[in-house]
């Protein structure tokens, strides 16, 4: 084919093209005015039916909302009434100048017409006026038991709405005010919803049900006043609506429509009631109004469719042929650029090929594995890419094993890292801005080595409106770095908890040498200067006698403190042992009492102790540990209560013990200073006291409550304080013994079945117990807090004939002395009735006033059921619970003792105290010594061994051994007492498991050393 | 006689022929609108509206007047608690309310008793004597029981008004400084009367209701109703009763003169209670197309009365213009203002007589009631 034809094909193809797009320009043109045509009569049709649909929802809802304000109005209006009855008082009823001064502000205050109150003669008050208004308000011609709503339409005004509500309580100038009412103008309330814009008017009014009018202005085309069931049914109603239907619906309340032809124009009416009146809302529209407005707008806008259209293919044609023409000539261009292109691309690919390879190996030497995820325009993610690298990190070999989705990863995520990666990971495909970048460590499930620490980073490439695109990342294995981390991490809080604890013992250590430091140096202080003056004045026996009585003091305290520190050092090192052995409870608490009574008395301190449903009165405790705790809180009970204030220890069995088992609660009370709520939280403390108590001068260690507690808790138990500053203390031990053996009797005393007996103390709680265990034995208690009153009860039995057949009063009473009262009452019943005085307190210096007044036998309190039962199951032959036995008495002049102590100060204070209780000494200065001056000696000759414990050559325990080994049985025989600075159970023990008899500590507590030696030599 | 038959131009020119004939003028006073020259009564009949005219004013505005106080406070005492004077009340909130928006409060008491007593009446005075008040209103429940206790409280310097429908005049001795409302009561029960003798064709037997007895607006009415019947030599009073202005007295004594009279043509009614109550008596007596009623005043069923053909005539009240004036001319006189000053002793109001053809137009005006 030559050039020419060419040209010639060339140009036809081009005029062919040219009459191809007009041809399609036209068509496409017609077919878009027949479309618009006819979809413009369709919607023209479509439009009528529905704005008829419209309309009838429209206007329910403009009804039902115009209802609801007008409901509004009215719930608001009585909420106001409600209002200002509320603030009306008495200040506003005192006149009628203040009454209607209130009124008027009422009216202001909710913008009203008219707000009254109306009293029971039917008068009405208003802020300007005062009338009677029974005539002139219908609703007050019967009671008003209820708010009600109702109108006033009287001679010519315009018509009111009223709201009354009944009132009660309110009286005013000697009349009640029966009723409150406001008057509200309805047009105004009706004027914020009829809707008017030009002609197109909605309107809106309130009828009775009857069709009576409530407003005093036209409605549409209705006139006022006139009733609009009766306008309606003149009316041409439209076809689909009935009169009578509506007239029904109106008369019931209920809610409907109805479209009629009124003066020429068709109009519809919607009716509405509104809630508690019988008040219906109409809203009235014309069809005609809607109908032009859209069929105007309907035409319009085909008219300028039409048009638009034309304009369109136009303009299309145009753009069509220039289109054709500039394609054509830049054909050839672009074919030369797509080779030149092509050849450029396959060359960029094979190099990214290349390069993804060598990325690959990269990867695979690095153990990194790359993965990268694709979204859509919703960052919805369509694409998941997980390289083999990554796969095989984590143990799969395949696509099969670790598909290309998310959940393949996910699912392996630890539990504690999931929520963070996760979240983490959705914060950073959604961060539009582009900023977050995802960075995160988590651990991850393998498939053989189990959890293992991966670090993951990646970066999104995103679209210009901020949505991701792809998301691409690598996967790092950090498990070996992250173990490390761990270990060097566990290493150094290791090291910072030693460092603390290190730290802390420092700091203890501290505080516990300032504290020792200040504790020693006080007593030592004292010690040391009146040893100074006692020297300076040793002349002066009295005052030397005064020096010595106060070193003795701080001495005591110096040895308390001592014993206390170790006590605690001890207790803390865990060296103290908790042992049980079989115990009586009444001998602990007589005990406890025995060593008291001496401070109770030098006090001056009113003393209780009782008990109360003690039934299991033996059982396994440590007896030495329970002293302890008790002997500490009452030291410190005696110690904090002024004297004339009370000191009360109370034991309670609790019935709350499993079997074998006994709870007991020991109360130990006080009328004392007491303890602030602060140091109420510490005291159990170390080393804490009470301010005050330093300040008072009292002096202590600060360890008392700290050991105590800790001996409390090693013996399983609960010690618990109440206390209040100035009123006084009570703490309460609860602890828990195994019994040893079984409950006190309880059964009937045959003898005593029936008879009466008489308890008289003036502590409730005593006369409480006791009168409960002489019930238990069978007897008829009474009791009294007053010795007066337990006169007079003997003298009634004795004149009713029924005397009481034991009689336990209480030595101490404040309205009449113990004595006294038997005195009397042997004067009223003779000699044969046994009459017991119970006490807390040493009876010694009485006893033979008390005899002779009578008394049968003398009681220790606390008194618990066995020795009453004893006490009384033998009453014609009663014994004192504490009957002395003089006989045992022991005299020490002559014995001879062979004092074993390397001391020689020691030595020469033992010396000096035993020769002047009319001991014969012998002394040995080390334990071989005193074997042989023993063995040596004739049998008889030395009556006891005080032997010490640490001494050089030979110790105590082993001298003591030796002198147990000798086979002269009255040699060997001898009673050893270790004498020793050793002073702990375990050396106490120590000093048992040698053969020894007895343990007395250093420093020597002279009294308990004579006591022991006593005991001994009896 | 033609005159009630006019139409409403001729009634206008009957009250216009009046006003120049003069009923005491009084020409002098200034600021003031209700003279006794101005019209005392319209006649409507055979109109089918009142047109531009009302039986009642409610276009009110106040006077020029310009109080000299900021605050008066008054105390009005009526007959009866009935809704003729709750109309006047009306008249007088309006009044309050105009004053009010010029910053001047009246403050008022507007009380009277369930039922009409010129004892109550008497006690109400003296215990408002000692109340302070500017100025003290009555309407007169009994000239002769009355007057000497508003004389004895103007002597003790007190200002005492009378007011609605009840004067007690110079005339009567009383010294009351001035009147607002009806001075027409004989002419009201003479024309009603009239009105009823031309429709039975001046023949016939007629009843007349009074009302509260030595109440004077009932008493000069019925005693003009007296005198217009006595004019006519066919024509005879049956009977005369005082219902106490109450519609169950008025509807059994109707009841009783039917009983009684077989041959009874009308009855006239001199207060607002009794046409109602006769109306009542004769549909139950199926005899409202033979018995002719007349009677006073404005209550909503007597409209309906007359709208239904049942009741021939009603002499309506300006009540609420007699309120309205009542207050405007208490504030002058606490003022200190004397009558003449700028204010009539008596400041006349007007009754307009209307027929069936306005009654609805009127029911439309005064309780905007359509059928």
């Amino acid at each position: 084919m030559d050039q020419a034809q060419d040209k010639e094909i060339r140009k036809k193809q081009k005029r062919q093209s040219v009459v191809n797009a007009i041809a399609t320009g036209v068509v496409i043109a017609g077919i878009l005015i027949i479309t618009t045509l006819w979809v413009s009569n369709r919607s023209q049709t479509a439009t009528g039916q529905a704005v008829n649909q419209v309309s009838e929802f429209y206007l329910e809802e403009l009804a039902g909302r115009r209802v609801q304000v007008v409901s509004e109005e009215l719930k608001n209006n009585f909420a106001y009434i409600e209002n200002v009855l509320g603030i009306l008082d008495e200040s506003n009823l005192k006149s009628q100048e203040t009454l209607r001064s209130f009124l008027g502000k009422a009216e202001r205050l909710y913008s009203l017409d008219k707000f009254a109150l109306v009293d029971e003669n039917g008068i009405v008050y208003t802020e300007h006026s005062t009338v009677s208004g029974l005539s002139r308000y219908n609703f007050l011609s019967q009671e008003l038991t209820e708010p009600v709503i109702t109108t006033a339409n009287l001679y010519g005004a315009k018509k009111q709405v009223i709201l009354a509500v009944p009132v009660e309580n309110i009286v005013f100038q000697d009349s009640r005010i029966n009723v409150c009412f406001i008057q509200l103008n309805i047009d105004e309330m009706l004027s914020s919803l009829t809707l008017q814009t030009g002609e197109n008017e909605t309107y809106c009014s309130l009828y009775h049900r009857n069709g009576e009018d409530l407003t005093n202005g036209d409605f549409g085309n209705f006139k006022a006043g006139n009733n609009l069931l009766s306008a309606l049914s003149d009316m041409e109603i439209d076809k689909g609506f009935s009169y009578g239907e509506m007239e029904e619906e109106f008369e019931n309340g209920k809610t409907g429509q109805i479209s009629f032809k009124h003066l020429g124009l068709r109009e519809t009416l919607c009716y509405v009631p509104v809630e508690d009146t019988n008040w219906m809302m109409t809203i009235l529209v014309r069809d005609n109004v809607i109908f032009d407005q859209i069929s105007s707008i309907s035409a319009d806008m085909m008219r300028r469719s039409i048009i638009q259209i034309i304009i369109i293919v136009m303009v299309m044609l145009v753009i069509f042929l220039v289109l054709i023409y500039q394609s054509r000539r830049n054909a050839s261009i672009l074919l030369a650029q797509e080779k030149a292109d092509g050849d450029r691309i396959r060359s960029a690919f094979a190099q990214i090929e290349k390069e993804q390879a060598a990325m690959e190996n990269i990867h695979a030497a690095m153990g990194s594995g790359l993965w990268s995820m694709e979204f859509n325009e919703k960052a919805e993610m369509i694409s998941c890419n997980w390289s083999e690298v990554f796969r095989n990190m984590l143990g799969y070999a395949s696509e099969e094993e670790f598909p290309n989705r998310i959940e393949s990863w996910s699912d392996l995520l630890h539990e504690e890292d999931k929520e963070r990666v996760l979240k983490e990971y959705w914060e950073t495909v959604t961060d539009y801005s582009g900023e977050k970048t995802y960075n995160v460590e988590y651990r991850l499930s393998t498939k053989n080595n189990g959890w293992r620490w991966f670090h993951a980073a990646g970066r999104l490439s995103r679209r210009e409106d901020g949505s991701p695109i792809t998301f691409v990342g690598l996967f790092v294995d950090i498990d070996d770095e992250k173990k490390l981390e761990e270990t060097l991490e566990r290493q150094k809080v290791d090291l910072e908890d030693a460092l603390a604890a290190a730290q802390h013992a420092n700091k203890a250590k501290t505080t516990f040498l300032n504290n020792m430091s200040h504790d020693i140096r006080t007593p030592m202080n004292a010690i040391i200067g009146f040893t100074s003056l006692a020297a300076a004045h040793i002349e002066n026996r009295v005052q030397v006698q005064d020096y010595l009585s106060k070193i003795t003091t701080s001495s005591n305290h110096l040895l308390s403190l001592i014993n206390d520190v170790l006590d605690m050092s001890r207790i803390e090192s865990g060296k103290v042992k908790i042992e049980e052995k079989e115990t009586s409870l009444p001998e602990i608490m007589h005990d406890l009492k025995t060593i008291v009574q001496a401070d109770i008395t030098s006090k001056q301190l009113e003393f209780f102790i009782d008990t109360a449903d003690v039934i299991n009165e033996n059982v396994l405790c440590d007896k030495l540990r329970l002293n302890q705790i008790l002997l500490n809180l009452l030291s410190n009970a005696m110690k904090f209560t002024k004297p004339g204030g009370m000191v009360g220890v109370r034991i309670v069995q609790k019935g709350n013990a499993p079997e074998g088992w006994a709870a007991y609660e020991f109360q130990i009370k006080d009328t004392g200073i007491g303890m602030s709520q602060e140091f109420l939280e510490h005291v159990f403390e170390p080393f804490e006291r009470e301010r005050t108590s330093t300040v008072s001068g009292i002096q202590g260690t600060g360890l008392g409550m700290a050991i105590t507690k800790n001996i409390v808790d090693m013996m399983g138990g609960v010690i618990s304080v109440v206390s209040e500053e100035g009123k006084g203390t009570t703490f309460t031990v609860s602890l828990r013994f195994r019994t040893c053996s079984g409950p006190v009797a309880q059964d009937v005393v045959p003898e005593l079945k029936g008879l009466r007996a008489l308890v008289a103390d003036d502590d409730f709680n005593t006369c409480s117990s006791v009168t409960q265990m002489l019930s238990t034995i069978g007897m008829r208690p009474d009791w009294t807090t007053s010795g007066k009153e337990a006169v007079l009860r003997v003298k009634l039995a004795v004149e009713q004939n029924d005397e009481y057949a034991a009689y336990i009063i209480d030595w101490l009473m404040p309205d009449m002395n113990g004595i006294e009262v038997v005195r009397r009452i042997r004067g009223l019943i003779g000699n044969d009735k046994p009459i017991i005085i119970l006490t807390a307190y040493d009876w010694s210096d009485i006893e033979d006033e008390a005899r002779k007044a009578g008394v049968t036998a003398f009681c220790s309190k606390p008194i618990f059921l066995s020795e009453l039962r004893e006490i009384l199951e033998s009453p014609f032959a009663v014994k004192d619970t504490e009957e002395r036995d003089l006989n045992d008495e022991v005299s020490f002049q002559g014995k001879r003792i062979l004092l074993v102590e390397d001391n020689e100060i020691n030595q020469e204070i033992a010396l000096e105290i035993l020769q002047e209780a009319g001991f014969l000494m012998d002394v040995a200065d080390d334990g071989s010594i005193a074997v042989d001056k023993v063995k040596n000696a004739k049998p008889g000759w030395y009556d006891l061994v005080l032997m010490d414990i640490q001494m050089p050559i030979m110790n105590g325990y082993e001298a003591a051994k030796k002198i147990r080994e000798l086979d002269n049985k009255e040699l060997s025989g001898i009673p050893i007492i270790a004498m020793t600075a050793n002073a702990f159970d375990e050396d106490r023990k120590a000093a048992f498991d040698a053969g020894m008899d007895g343990h007395i500590a250093k420093p020597i507590d002279i009294p308990k050393l004579m006591e022991l030696i006593r005991d001994i030599l009896k | 006689m033609n005159l009630w038959k006019n139409k409403r131009k001729i009634a206008v020119l009957f009250l216009c022929t009046i006003g120049l004939s003069g009923c005491g003028t009084k020409t002098d006073g200034e600021g003031f609108k209700d003279t006794e020259q101005e019209q005392v009564l319209y006649h409507q009949n055979g109109s089918d509206s009142l047109g531009n005219e009302s039986v009642v004013k409610f276009d009110h505005e106040l006077d020029e007047y310009k109080p000299l106080k900021s605050k008066y406070n008054f105390y009005f005492t009526y007959k009866t608690v009935h809704p003729w004077w709750d109309a006047v009340a009306l008249g007088m909130e309006d009044a309050a309310k105009q004053f009010e928006e010029k910053g001047i409060i009246i403050d008022y008491e507007y009380l009277a008793p369930d039922s009409a007593s010129a004892r109550d009446q008497v006690g109400r005075l003296r215990d408002a004597s000692g109340r302070n008040f500017d100025v003290i209103g009555v309407d007169v429940a009994d000239v002769e029981v009355v007057s000497p206790v508003i004389n004895e409280l103007v002597d003790d310097g007190h200002k005492v008004m009378t007011f609605s429908s009840s004067d007690a005049s110079k005339e009567d001795g009383c010294k009351r400084i001035a009147y607002v409302g009806n001075t027409h009561n004989y002419e009201d029960g003479a024309d009603l009367t009239e009105a009823l003798c031309e429709k039975l064709g001046y023949q016939g037997k007629v009843a007349i209701l009074v009302g509260t007895k030595g109440a004077p607006c009932h008493e000069d009415r019925a005693l003009g109703a007296k005198d217009v019947i006595g004019k006519y030599p066919d024509m005879e009073i049956a009977e005369t009763a005082y219902d106490e202005d109450t519609v169950e007295l008025a509807y059994e004594f109707t009841k009783k003169f039917l009983e009684e009279h077989k041959d009874l043509a009308g009855i006239v009614c001199c207060n607002m209670s009794n046409p109602v109550g006769a109306a009542r008596a004769v549909i139950e007596a199926g005899r409202e197309d033979e018995i002719v009623i007349v009677g006073m005043d404005h209550d909503q069923e007597a409209l309906r009365y007359l709208r239904d053909g049942i009741i021939y005539a009603l002499g309506i009240q300006d009540c609420y213009s007699i309120g309205f004036d009542t207050v405007q001319v208490a504030v002058k006189i606490a003022d200190g203002q004397l009558p003449g000053e700028g204010y009539p002793e008596k400041t006349q109001e007007i009754t307009t007589i209307i027929y069936e053809d306005t009654a609805a137009e009127v029911l439309q005006t005064l309780y905007g009631e359509f059928k």
